[in-house]
């Protein structure tokens, strides 16, 4: 049963990391394809993380899997600011 | 000052803990890089970070999960439709948060959250790009921030300018 949950949730993970994917290909401009990344990090990883976390059924790697996906969700939360910010001020400069 | 440095050194250790998996020889190099990152923690600043409420961080985990999910499924339906159903756009969010590092935070929670990326943060207004600008995202930043001011333990600014 928890391996079914298990692999249900990496399954659907990786679906979301390829509707990323497609989105980042056909979005027209650079802040709607950030969009496309910013959430693949988000539910793609954290179904993939809570899948994988479910499967190994030991507390600590549950825990650190969880740490990762934080990390993560840190990174590509300023990277992505960080981006648009860099485009945004030469836009309205220029 | 002393209790911040005490609750951080637990956090700190608490991660390193998890990180080596319980591994009892990584404390020889653990600990004096958990009380050094404690100290580096606190003289960096970063008030509202160690005010963290513990009433508060369910119904923040909540809605950020609840959020990320229909939010994803909406862009995913918008991108994956065979013509793109989108409508990029910017859009100003007044800041009702005053704290410094409670503001990093809700920026960063914005870019998570699915539909919106904040571009740029400036004085107490956000910039907000939308993946469909017709739709109002106020209602929902609304929500955001209060369960953030929750989080932290902080009063919203009130007064509707």
């Amino acid at each position: 049963m928890i391996e079914v949950m298990a692999s249900l949730l990496t399954v659907s993970g990786v679906g979301f990391y390829l509707a990323g994917s497609i989105g980042l290909l056909r979005l027209p401009d650079l802040y709607s394809r950030l969009h496309a990344l910013t959430k693949a990090d988000n539910l793609g990883l954290g179904l993939l993380i809570a899948g994988l976390a479910l499967h190994t059924q030991d507390l600590l790697i549950a825990l650190k899997l969880v740490l990762i996906w934080l990390a993560v969700l840190a990174a590509s939360a300023a990277s992505a600011h960080l981006i648009a910010q860099h485009a945004r001020r030469r836009e309205t400069q220029s | 000052m002393v209790p911040g440095i005490l609750a951080r050194t637990a956090i700190l250790a608490l991660l390193w803990w998890i990180i080596t998996q319980g591994e009892v020889g990584a404390w020889l190099i653990g600990l004096p890089a958990v009380v050094l990152a404690a100290m580096a923690s606190v003289s960096f600043g970063g008030a509202a970070l160690s005010r963290v409420s513990l009433l508060g961080l369910p119904g923040f985990v909540a809605l950020f999960l609840r959020e990320s999910v229909r939010g994803e499924l909406d862009v995913a339906r918008r991108t994956l439709a065979p013509t793109l159903r989108i409508q990029p756009g910017f859009k100003n969010h007044r800041l009702q948060l005053n704290d410094p590092s409670a503001r990093i935070f809700l920026t960063n929670c914005i870019s998570l959250l699915p539909g919106t990326l904040a571009a740029r943060l400036d004085g107490d207004h956000v910039e907000i790009h939308l993946l469909d600008a017709s739709a109002d995202p106020e209602p929902d930043l609304r929500r955001l921030e209060q369960a953030i001011a929750r989080l932290f333990d902080l009063s919203l600014e009130t007064n509707d300018a």
